[in-house]
């Protein structure tokens, strides 16, 4: 299961130290949400559609599961970085979250992953948690419906 | 026509990431290992020998042009290529002096995936035999250089075997000048 976010973090921690490489990831928060793909569907049909078109059901299943533990892996990690102020920690699980978001076409949630490691625009671990949290299960609800479709 | 399927070694750290490209590798007919982090990738590529390794640059232990900078040192043929978020000039240029053959930027669909690692492969199939090719070129002109040794005593025989076959040859051409009607006369 996803943690809970919000609990365990310091409130008043901020990731403002990038590692230079993570650093060169900047999203324009402004035009992210301007992108109508985002109001409507947690998922972009055309990677997570594809995939689900693309394989056999059960791989697409197995997919969803490892997608799942990921989730559940990285945003503990990410928890644990905040409460220790572990700048490269938070950092590394947040570019790993926005990777997995990626490949399987949770676009909302990637954004989200983004924005929590971009250092132009830091925001504290218990605005970003929470946030991330509710993507993960939009993002997670909407590939189990594509995989009973 | 039948895909060409290949052994290609897979370095990927988030698992997610690693299940999408090994099931549509597995799609696509191709043998795949999967490597976690930089060392296990050097580690399979040793006594797995691959046609193409598919690489992130960011691994737990070191970097992506880490993993092809060693591979290369030991020799490997495999076509490699780059997995990337950022596909920034700079990366870009950076792994294709690091001996990338092509780079994929991430998020990547199947026929993304499919073109390239096809083309890699086929590149890679293209150089091994001009290598080849090359090498029996260079064993002919080896073996013209220097012709192996007469058995028979025949070398003291030879110049005049040469003025023999030069008398012959200008004879044919004469030959072959009066045939076609030409004349050295006015």
């Amino acid at each position: 299961m996803i943690p809970a976010a919000g609990t365990g973090p310091r409130s008043d921690w901020v990731p403002q130290r990038a590692t230079e490489r993570v650093a060169q990831k900047v999203i324009d928060r402004t035009r992210a949400k301007m992108r109508p793909l985002f109001a409507v569907s947690a998922i972009d049909p055309s990677i997570a559609g594809q995939l689900a078109e693309d394989l056999p059901p059960e791989v697409f299943r197995r997919i969803i599961s490892t997608f799942e533990a990921d989730l559940s892996r990285l945003t503990g990690e990410l928890t644990a970085s905040a409460r220790l102020g572990d700048t490269n920690g938070y950092l590394r699980a947040a570019h790993s979250l926005a990777g997995a978001a990626a490949a399987v076409g949770a676009r909302r949630l990637e954004v989200e992953a983004r924005l929590a490691m971009d250092p132009a625009q830091p925001a504290p671990p218990a605005e970003v948690l929470p946030r991330l949290s509710m993507e993960s299960r939009a993002a997670l609800e909407e590939l189990h419906q594509l995989a009973r479709a | 026509m039948t895909e060409p399927a290949g052994r290609i070694l897979l370095v990927e750290d988030t698992p997610t990431q690693a299940e999408v490209a090994k099931a549509m590798l597995a799609t696509m007919g191709h043998e795949v290992r999967h490597a976690a982090t930089g060392a296990q990738a050097l580690a399979i590529a040793q006594e797995w020998p691959p046609d193409a390794v598919l690489v992130d640059l960011d691994l737990p232990d070191f970097s992506g042009f880490e993993v092809m900078r060693r591979l290369k040192a030991r020799g490997s043929k495999a076509a490699l290529i780059v997995l990337t978020v950022n596909n920034s000039v700079d990366t870009v240029v950076e792994a294709m002096r690091e001996g990338a053959m092509d780079f994929i930027a991430k998020p990547y669909g199947k026929a993304r995936l499919k073109v390239t690692l096809d083309n890699a492969l086929e590149n890679r199939a293209l150089r091994a035999e001009l290598t080849a090719v090359k090498e029996q070129l260079s064993g002919f002109v080896a073996a013209a250089a220097s012709p192996p040794p007469r058995r028979h005593g025949g070398d003291r025989a030879s110049p005049l075997r040469y003025a023999i076959g030069a008398l012959i040859f200008l004879a044919a051409v004469l030959g072959l000048f009066f045939i076609a009607g030409f004349s050295f006369g006015p």
